[in-house]
């Protein structure tokens, strides 16, 4: 049996059940429609200074007026939630204009960027991300007038648990 | 079973008043396949995400998000509103098949 | 967190010690041991609550067993005692005999009789009876030349070596706790005490063993038609299969009997957590008729009397239900002082490469209570228990054992008529492999003490009548290792 084999290192029979489960499972798969397409590559990665810079524009970013809360511990890095909290009256006069989501080790590390209407009247969001590896993650806040702000917090990925 | 583009958007179970900010939740049934996974040794599952999401309060765009497919399957999105006045708010979600889905809900002040 | 423990002044925390046993539900308990004065062996001076004649030893209170040596023979060499006769306890047991004969192995189980939680789908299906997954303690100890104590732990002294039981207190050279898990229904927005009882009593999570297995039993067997709800918590729940492959049983009681029933299966994932595309090809070509999946239910409530699972987005009105909630680590862990404070399932804080509680070599945590990544299972608690005993072995010895990753066996049943069942067998990277460097302090301390991910894995998830018959085969050896 596999889990015998695997255990005590012996076992014929176990590759043998092994063996002709793969080609069993071969054959169902063959000419099968897949609810997905194939493709044979990864998509491209981005580099992080590749999605930093466009956001930072040369200013330095305040540790003012955005809060983002996340879980210390991801217990599964498919679905981990946050929270952004930024301050802000939210008036005509007076907004959040844009908001972007970094999380450094992903692939791709910009997870969104969003723009605003004072007519929201708020700027506090909940969702769900991906992420890849423990990683540090930054939320960016950039106010009508131009100001931006950050808040950054450190995230461990518990990897495992997935079939 | 839950096909894809299934949707809800769903506000506060309490009463709500004028200028209350209120917390409205919505969710949709998608693979948001990031093109990542191995499928066998067939190839990758090719990425199919939403790549934007766009909400509309009576006809004004308050927010207009350009997700990654960093964003979670059955992406969840929570936002908190201030309503202002009376008008329905439309939730608009597209991925990258050209596909769009649309639910509406009415804020009543 | 060991001053805590060692700075406890027990006859000041006697009052904490009855309510401590009463929590273990072992209020009867103490009527029987109050009986007998003669088996009162502490001094009386010594005890707050005695007040000498005016109050008759039935009288006393239960906090007196802290007083009161367990009735056991001396032991003969070094005493190891085992916390929890469950999957990891029962292994660690006989296992610690076998590495060091000499030793003095008790293992202390709140419950009389065994009922394994593995095979339980089977059996809700009846693919199994009863005694396939009922065993016999005193079978175990027999066999395995220790000692079986029935009672229940409630406190620990880990100065002296002393661990508190409803049947008196217990010295040791080695503490072994494996108490496994219990329910977090917090989490799932059920606050209320009585909202709690009653939603464990009547719709309970069958993920303990014992009696709710009973009741989920009879619920399946008198099921008349409708919604049966199920569900799947969030986090690094007790066995990362069983809801799927009890919902595949729960249905295929339904096809067999024709009940116009359903299986309502409302997962906090937005998948299938684990062997997807095995448990997606049954529920599409068995049960197609008799289940229905719901991915990314998260739940902020249950309604017990309107029958009504309340999710974040939905309600979902059942017939009959078997909730499970989240869980965490045993409570016992918490009552002893030894939650680690970044575990989000208050686990236990152990050095992960030997599970001894960090800063002591004499009081090790193995089973579902670890904060490692390790799944929940069965056969991963047997694994790790095998290694911890040697691991003890050789520390008598004064030799240190290098960290072995556990060979997580993992078969589910899916269909059941005929029985086929489908497998996945994975191992661990080593700890702290594949760890970021991170900047905060309190991340650092708790990746360092947990952390495992698969290092390799074997996949069938093609369910087959050969898995079907080696997840029996499976079943009997993992029981020979205990009994
Ligand atoms: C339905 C179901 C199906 C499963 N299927 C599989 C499977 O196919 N394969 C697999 O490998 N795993 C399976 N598992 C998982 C497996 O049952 C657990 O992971 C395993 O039992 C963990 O072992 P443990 O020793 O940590 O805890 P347990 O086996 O739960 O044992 C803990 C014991 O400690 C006792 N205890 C607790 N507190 C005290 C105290 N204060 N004093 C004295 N005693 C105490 C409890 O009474 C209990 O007996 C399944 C679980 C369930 C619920």
């Amino acid at each position: 049996m596999i889990w015998r084999e695997a255990i005590t290192r012996r076992g014929l029979l176990g590759k043998w059940i092994a063996l002709s489960a793969v080609l069993l499972f071969r054959r169902r798969v063959e000419g099968e429609e897949l609810p997905f397409e194939l493709a044979s590559e990864v998509p491209e990665g981005r580099t992080l200074q590749e999605r930093l810079t466009p956001i930072l524009a040369g200013r330095t970013p305040r540790h003012e007026r955005v809060t983002l809360t996340m879980p210390p511990l991801a217990e599964d890095g498919g679905t981990v939630p946050l929270q952004l909290d930024v301050e802000s009256p939210m008036t005509d006069l007076d907004y959040v204009q844009k908001l972007y989501l970094i999380a450094d080790q992903n692939p791709d590390p910009l997870v969104f960027s969003a723009s605003l209407h004072p007519g929201a009247g708020s700027a506090r969001w909940k969702l769900n991300i991906r992420l890849a590896d423990s990683t540090r993650i930054r939320a960016f806040a950039e106010m009508n007038n131009g100001d931006l702000f950050v808040n950054e917090v450190e995230v461990a990925v518990l990897v495992g648990g997935c079939g | 079973m839950l096909k894809i583009g299934r949707r809800a958007v769903r506000l506060p179970r309490h009463e709500y008043g004028k200028d209350d900010v209120i917390e409205v939740k919505t969710r949709i049934i998608h693979p948001n396949h990031n093109g990542r996974h191995k499928y066998e040794d067939k190839g990758y599952i090719a990425q199919h995400f939403i790549h934007l999401i766009e909400v509309y309060y009576g006809d004004q765009l308050i927010i207009s998000m350009d997700a990654s497919a960093g964003i979670s399957q059955n992406p969840y999105f929570t936002f908190a509103l201030k309503a202002t006045h009376s008008a329905p708010l439309r939730v608009v979600w597209k991925d990258t098949h050209g596909e769009e889905y649309t639910e509406t809900v009415d804020i009543r002040v | 967190m060991k001053e805590n423990i060692s700075r406890r002044d027990f006859l000041r925390r006697s009052k904490g010690a009855v309510a401590g046993v009463a929590a273990a539900g072992m209020m009867g308990g103490s009527g029987q041991i109050s009986q007998g004065a003669e088996s009162y062996r502490g001094t009386p001076s010594q005890d707050p609550t005695y007040h000498g004649a005016q109050r008759g030893p039935a009288m006393r209170p239960a906090s007196f067993v802290i007083h009161k040596k367990a009735e056991l023979s001396e032991p003969k060499g070094p005493r190891a005692v085992v916390v929890g006769g469950g999957w990891g306890g029962l292994t660690m047991a006989k296992h610690l005999k076998l590495q060091s004969p000499e030793m003095d192995v008790v293992l202390v189980e709140t419950h009389s009789v065994f009922i394994s939680c593995p095979i339980s789908n089977l059996w809700l299906a009846g693919l199994v009876d009863q005694g396939f997954i009922t065993h016999s303690f005193l079978d175990a100890a027999a066999n395995n030349n220790y000692t079986f104590l029935n009672a229940t732990v409630f406190d620990a002294d880990r100065d002296k070596r002393r661990v508190y039981t409803d049947r008196g207190y217990i010295d040791y050279d080695y503490l072994v706790l494996a108490p496994g898990i219990d329910y977090d229904y917090d989490a799932i927005g059920v606050h209320d005490l009585e909202q709690q009882q009653a939603l464990m009593s009547r719709y309970p999570a069958a993920f303990k063993p014992g009696s709710e297995h009973l009741t989920l039993k009879a619920k399946i067997d008198n099921f008349e038609g409708g919604l049966f709800a199920l569900t799947v918590p969030s986090g690094n729940y007790r066995c990362l299969p069983a809801p799927y492959e009890r919902a595949c049983m729960i249905a295929s009681v339904f096809k067999k009997n024709k009940i116009k029933g359903k299986v309502l299966l409302l997962d906090h994932n937005p998948t299938i957590k684990i062997k997807r595309e095995g448990f997606e090809a049954a529920f599409h070509e068995l049960y197609k008729d008799y289940l229905e999946y719901y991915p990314s239910v998260s739940i902020v409530g249950v309604d017990v009397e309107k029958k009504t699972v309340i999710g974040e987005f939905d309600d979902y009105t059942f017939d009959d239900a078997a909730i499970y909630p989240r869980i965490r680590g045993a409570k016992l862990i918490e009552s002893l002082g030894l939650v680690n404070k970044y575990s989000p399932q208050k686990e236990a804080w152990i050095d992960q490469f030997h599970s001894n509680v960090v800063g002591d070599d004499r009081v090790y945590v193995i089973g579902d209570s670890r904060p490692t990544g390790f799944s929940k299972s069965g056969s991963t608690a047997q694994e790790e228990a095998k290694f911890v005993a040697r691991v003890i072995a050789g520390r008598m010895k004064g030799q240190e054992l290098k960290w072995e990753t556990p060979y997580t066996s993992c078969f589910s049943m899916v269909n059941s008529d005929p029985m086929e069942a489908i497998y996945l067998g994975f191992k661990y990277l080593p700890p702290q492999a594949g760890i970021t460097p991170m900047a905060m302090e309190r991340v650092v301390a708790f990746w360092t003490h947990t952390g495992a991910a698969f290092a390799w894995r074997d996949r069938k998830m093609n369910r087959s009548e050969e898995m079907g018959e080696a997840m029996l085969e499976w079943a009997r050896v993992h029981y020979n290792e205990m009994f």
